[in-house]
């Protein structure tokens, strides 16, 4: 790797106005709160109001710990990306891993299943797939899902990229207007 | 300035393809303070000890890391008009492992940290270990913390000259890349 290579992501990542950007190894417990941390520091000094401030920390939450339990075995998975995107008064949040293609079904239905659903519903949706179930049975995917849904008032916007024939890029986006 | 059509998840994917055809162990962008820094020494930790990385490349690593990022947090821009935060770079290649940091600096100090690292790069093994025992003894901190030992220190440890370049943002400012090799013998 030469400095020039450097220089090409860094003018990436400096064009597209990435207020925080991490790619690499995620699997560990500290590195969500200092994300958080940062990414709250960062936020603050750019006036972003709470609101919006806890909505991205949601999405952070939630999609990572999908992302990343989802695929803990896949050694190809090692490679996360989490990047916080300004445009004006537009923030997006991108976090984006490999996925092993055998693991992706359900994730895909769950994402479909709550997308299906009527804003007007959805709330009501997660309370009664909370209480329905004992907490060792509850499907922890279709509630982060709901949950997402729910706090953003948004889809759930997803998309997915082939890679090989076993994994393919998938990468969760939410934009918020500060 | 991003906008939605350039800025889609296919350029996010295009990030993370430049990372794996590289073999980028890990990049990050965004303000360095304490947490931030144990944070991605434990997340290259880990990574290395999956690797089977010798004790002694992982120790030279995590030393010229150390140095790297403290000269960063010392000197980053917290400034909203330069939009261009700080970057620090590990990856790896058949001989070597990379620690690579970017950050902005201020054009007048371009030839004084040009001229201390070029001066490093000319100098041997002993004469490094010499240099460093007589900048520390003759050391002034300076207004921004440093004692300027750190590209000594990172030269000597990585036994590698230091790779540089300054690209200019605007008049007063430049990028700064430092990339510092380590052998994986």
């Amino acid at each position: 790797m030469n400095i020039d290579l450097t220089k090409i992501i860094y003018d990436k990542m400096v064009s597209h106005r990435f207020v925080v950007s991490i790619m690499g190894f995620f699997d560990q417990q500290d590195l969500l709160l200092s994300l958080i941390n940062l990414t709250d520091k960062k936020l603050t000094g750019l006036d972003v109001q709470s609101s919006i401030k806890r909505k991205i920390f949601h999405f952070m939450v939630e999609c990572s710990q999908n992302l990343l339990k989802v695929d803990k075995n896949n050694d190809f998975s090692h490679n996360n990306i989490f990047l916080i995107g300004q445009e004006g008064d537009n923030y997006t949040v991108y976090l984006g891993s490999n996925v092993s293609k055998a693991n992706l079904i359900p994730i895909l239905e769950t994402i479909e299943k709550v997308n299906t659903i009527e804003a007007i519903d959805i709330k009501k949706t997660y309370y009664e797939e909370l209480a329905a179930t004992e907490i060792v049975n509850q499907n922890i995917l279709l509630l982060s899902m709901l949950s997402i849904s729910k706090k953003l008032k948004q889809k759930i916007d997803y998309e997915l990229i082939d890679i090989n024939e076993h994994n393919c890029f998938l990468s969760f986006k939410m934009t918020m207007t500060n | 300035m991003m906008n939605t059509t350039t800025n889609s998840i296919l350029n996010v994917y295009d990030l993370f393809n430049l990372m794996a055809d590289n073999e980028i162990i890990l990049i990050y962008q965004g303000l360095f303070d304490q947490q931030m820094i144990k944070t991605v020494m434990s997340m290259t930790e880990m990574k290395l000890d999956k690797e089977n990385v010798g004790e002694s490349t992982k120790k030279k690593v995590f030393n010229i890391m150390i140095e790297g990022l403290q000269n960063i947090c010392k000197h980053q821009f917290n400034d909203s008009t330069i939009y261009q935060n700080p970057l620090l770079v590990i990856s790896k290649d058949k001989e070597n492992y990379n620690v690579i940091t970017g950050n902005v600096i201020s054009n007048e100090k371009i030839n004084i940290v040009k001229n201390k690292i070029d001066h490093i790069n000319t100098l041997s093994k002993e004469e490094l270990k010499e240099f460093y025992k007589t900048s520390r003894l003759n050391s002034v901190i300076s207004d921004v913390g440093g004692a300027g030992l750190g590209f000594i220190d990172m030269a000597r440890k990585s036994e590698n000259k230091l790779d540089y370049k300054f690209y200019e943002i605007d008049t007063a400012h430049s990028s700064f890349i430092l990339h510092t090799k380590i052998s994986n013998k």
